[in-house]
């Protein structure tokens, strides 16, 4: 069998560890002596190491730890500090936002909220200081940071739902528990609530550029290992310098649906897709709630949903001789 | 080589059925709605609730021995069984031991309610609930028909052979009560229970909505927000736990009742949402009327943890099936259980006059499958409808449409099953398909009209399993019909003919 047509990578590198260039002045040094493995050869470069943590990378891995500490923490106290219950139960625990009844409070009682705040506000940290460090760590390789405007669009969809929804809607309840199944509950919840968020079309939207990114994925990767028998995981160099490689994808392309991509290009397409999914997906959760109350009947206002034939079913609580009471 | 690449096959698939979740095992499928739109019950055969077996009366008893001398002349201090024969009240006294205390054990029997020294004395327990619960079984007989149709219940629907039933409700200390600790405290939610069907759901539905007088309503009538809907997330994640402990007492999905498009909306839903919205109303009118006023005669051992009695909720009757105990009634034997003279009018129980919603609600018997109900003459819906009537002792179905159309009314399957069922018990019937039109308008289109609402009708039998050589379709000498309205006019008339 061909070896670029195996499921793993065939190839490892071995030699002197690669170190990276040299830092600037002041930075912390590169952690770790790097090594080989074969396994993670197997699935990508076989060297591990050297990282590079820094301030930032330092800050969010303490914030991050503590929001896991705190939310961990939490279950585990809602099972009484039992260790068995504790792993038997997991999916199920979880810490809990604030009641409607505290609002936005920034300080509500611990049990009662204060510490999802707490473990919401260090995540939060968290997951800033780790696309602040992807935006520097790329400025220092002299790179774009194409990676962390990407990253700030999921960003986004995690704060709308954790953070500027709720504050739109004067609420922390409105936000989602930290948990397994409580996340999963809460979202099911927020589409009866809702009526029904296959309506609303950012959502909508979301779910098209999410697919697609799949779709564009699958494409791209298909072409490029059904070319690697003439070198074309050299996408980079390809851009400029077009081998057979990439002269055959693009051919396949072309005869197959008419268009072809770029060597360039098809990573715009898929760079687009998958920022758009989450941004697309976050500003569904803003219109939820604050513009638009009934995704159904909002559809239905504006000839977007279908209209089925009624059932002849009517609600009992009008019917005069029930009253509304009973 | 080749060994290799049937290794490799063998895990694939192996991995596709583990990740996948799928369940083997036989499922019953059926279509309840507009295709497309995900209605539709999926039915899993090996775990669907077996209807179990009901208990015969103890002995027939005959219709002479109703109408002898009066429980009330033979025995003292009959204060809810007042209009039973003795004949009558032993055959009950019996068939209730059966029910609730069967068996020869120590304080089961006659003796589980009743001092053997002295069988009029109240000073059980026991005795005093009873006779409450005897009320209570005729009130839900009477009183919500809008929700045990006409199938009825009686002690054995909720006892099956139990002291006490076996699904039962009372408070909960581990509801959300605002505590301030850590320790423990999982705010009334993030249990693995099977009332909330194995979600992390709020598990204190039955707290919240087995008592009061509120609707249960989380999504807005109104497409925009205003300030007269404001409903937290939280609540809907409440209901949601109410929902699941509907889904998993009826062994049925939300698409059961529901709309996939609009949980909302009562115009998508089927009949069977109305049954449940009634249900939750006898549910509440039960625990609160009938079982709460109990506290002070139930001993600790018979009260929850925090000294309520328990109650009710869509399990206990129900049992994991649609109808409960399969939708079988036991009331022909036991007539006095809905025609006693303890009948007070409740008020919200059962519409007293028309109830638009549905055919199946005008046509209980329809619904349940249980015994056959005399069905008085029900109203004539104002547009498109379907009704059943019972002309000279046959079958009869009317429907109805709206003006000018020819589509029928999805209320017909319902309505139809009296003549569909009389067409396949003599393959010689034939279900003769008239239609009539309103007075207004061209004569000769209205004439085509009539035409073609009888062939929609007669499609409709025909898809419903009626063979085409039972069916047959006859112009009337008169097409305007004799309907007192033009609603009524607008109409196809279904009878049977042998």
């Amino acid at each position: 069998m061909a070896r670029y047509q195996n499921v793993f990578t065939q190839i490892q590198l071995r030699s002197a560890p690669e170190m990276g260039v040299p830092l600037p002045a002041g930075s912390f040094p590169r952690d770790g002596s790097p090594g080989y493995s074969y396994w993670a050869g197997k699935l990508g470069a076989a060297q591990i190491g050297p990282i590079y943590l820094g301030r930032l990378g330092l800050a969010s891995l303490v914030c991050g730890f503590l929001a896991f500490e705190i939310i961990g923490l939490n279950m585990w106290a809602s099972v009484n500090w039992d260790p068995i219950q504790f792993i038997r139960q997991l999916p199920w625990l979880a810490l809990e936002t604030p009641a409607p009844q505290y609002g936005l409070k920034v300080f509500p009682p611990l049990a009662q909220g204060g510490w999802w705040l707490m473990a919401g506000f260090f995540m939060t940290a968290s997951v800033l200081l780790w696309w602040a460090r992807t935006y520097t760590r790329a400025k220092a390789l002299g790179m774009g940071t194409h990676v962390a405007w990407a990253f700030l669009s999921a960003i986004f969809l995690m704060l709308s739902i954790g953070f500027i929804r709720p504050v739109a809607m004067g609420s922390w309840a409105e936000s989602v528990p930290f948990g397994i199944f409580p996340h999963l509950d809460w979202t099911a919840a927020f589409s009866i609530r809702y009526g029904n968020l296959f309506y609303n079309p950012f959502h909508c939207l979301s779910i098209a550029f999410l697919y697609g990114s799949t779709l564009l994925f699958a494409m791209h990767g298909a072409t490029v290992l059904a070319t690697g028998r003439y070198g074309a995981e050299r996408e980079i160099e390809q851009i400029t310098d077009r081998g057979t490689a990439f002269e055959r994808g693009a051919l396949f392309w072309r005869w197959t649906m008419g268009f072809n991509a770029t060597a360039e290009s098809i990573h715009r397409w898929a760079w687009w897709f998958a920022v758009l999914t989450t941004f697309t997906g976050g500003i569904g959760i803003l219109l939820t709630g604050t513009v638009v109350d009934n995704w159904y009947l909002w559809a239905q206002q504006h000839h977007y949903a279908p209209t089925y034939e009624a059932t002849g079913t009517v609600d009992p609580a009008t019917l005069a001789s029930t009253g509304a009471a009973k | 080589m080749k060994r290799q690449t049937a290794l490799g096959i063998v895990a694939a698939v192996a991995s596709g059925l583990l990740l996948s979740a799928c369940e083997p095992g036989m499922k019953e499928w059926s279509q309840t709605g507009y295709r497309g739109a995900g209605l539709q019950q999926v039915t899993d055969v090996s775990s669907k609730k077996k209807a179990a077996a009901i208990p015969a009366p103890p002995y027939a008893l005959e219709a002479s021995m109703r109408t002898g001398e009066r429980a009330t002349a033979a025995y003292q201090n009959v204060k809810v069984l007042t209009d039973l024969s003795t004949e009558e009240f032993n055959h009950f006294m019996a068939s209730m031991t059966q029910w609730v205390a069967p068996g020869d054990a120590e304080g089961q029997g006659c003796n589980y309610c009743h001092n053997p020294e002295n069988m009029a004395s109240d000073e059980k327990y026991t005795k005093v609930a009873a006779r409450r619960m005897i009320q209570m079984t005729r009130n839900l007989n009477n009183n919500w028909t809008s929700h045990v149709q006409a199938t009825g219940v009686t002690c054995w629907t909720c006892h099956r052979g139990n002291n006490v039933p076996v699904n039962k409700w009372a408070f909960d200390p581990s509801g959300d009560d605002g505590s301030k600790l850590l320790r423990g405290n999982k705010h009334g939610q993030n249990t693995p229970l099977v009332d909330v069907g194995y979600a992390s759901l709020p598990h204190n539905a039955f707290a919240n909505y087995f008592q009061g007088a509120q609707n249960i309503r989380v999504a807005s009538s109104s497409p925009y927000p205003s300030g007269d809907h404001q409903v937290s997330l939280k609540e809907a994640e409440k209901t949601y736990g109410l929902m699941m402990h509907l889904s998993q007492s009826l062994g049925v999905n939300c698409t059961y009742c529901h709309n996939s498009q609009s949980f909302r909306a009562w115009n998508l839903s089927r009949a069977q949402r109305n049954t449940a919205w009634y249900g939750i109303r006898m549910v509440r009118n039960t625990n609160e009327e009938y079982i709460t006023p109990l506290a002070s005669v139930f001993p600790a051992h018979r009260k929850g943890p925090l000294g309520d009695p328990y109650k009710v909720n869509c399990l206990t009757c129900h049992q994991g099936q649609s109808k409960p105990m399969g939708g079988v009634s036991m009331l022909p034997d036991y007539p006095y259980l809905r025609n006693g003279d303890y009948r007070p009018h409740l008020a919200g129980g059962t519409p007293d006059a028309v109830n638009p919603t549905t055919a199946a609600y005008h046509d209980p018997g329809m619904m349940t499958g249980g015994p056959a109900t005399a069905s008085p003459v029900a109203a004539v819906p104002a547009g498109a409808g379907a009704t059943a009537a019972t002309v000279d002792g046959a079958p009869q179905l009317n429907v109805y449409f709206d003006t000018g159309k020819a589509a029928v009314a999805p209320q017909v399957a319902a309505s139809a099953a009296g003549v569909i069922a009389a067409a396949k018990a003599d393959p010689k019937a034939k279900l003769v398909i008239s239609g009539f039109n309103d007075a207004t308008g061209n004569a000769a289109a209205n004439a085509e009209l009539s035409k073609n609402r009888a062939k929609a009708v007669a499609a409709t039998l025909k898809a419903a399993g009626v063979p085409d050589t039972q069916v047959v379709l006859e112009k009337p000498a008169d097409t305007t019909g004799t309907g007192a309205t033009n609603a009524d006019a607008r109409r196809v008339e279904v009878t049977v003919r042998k």
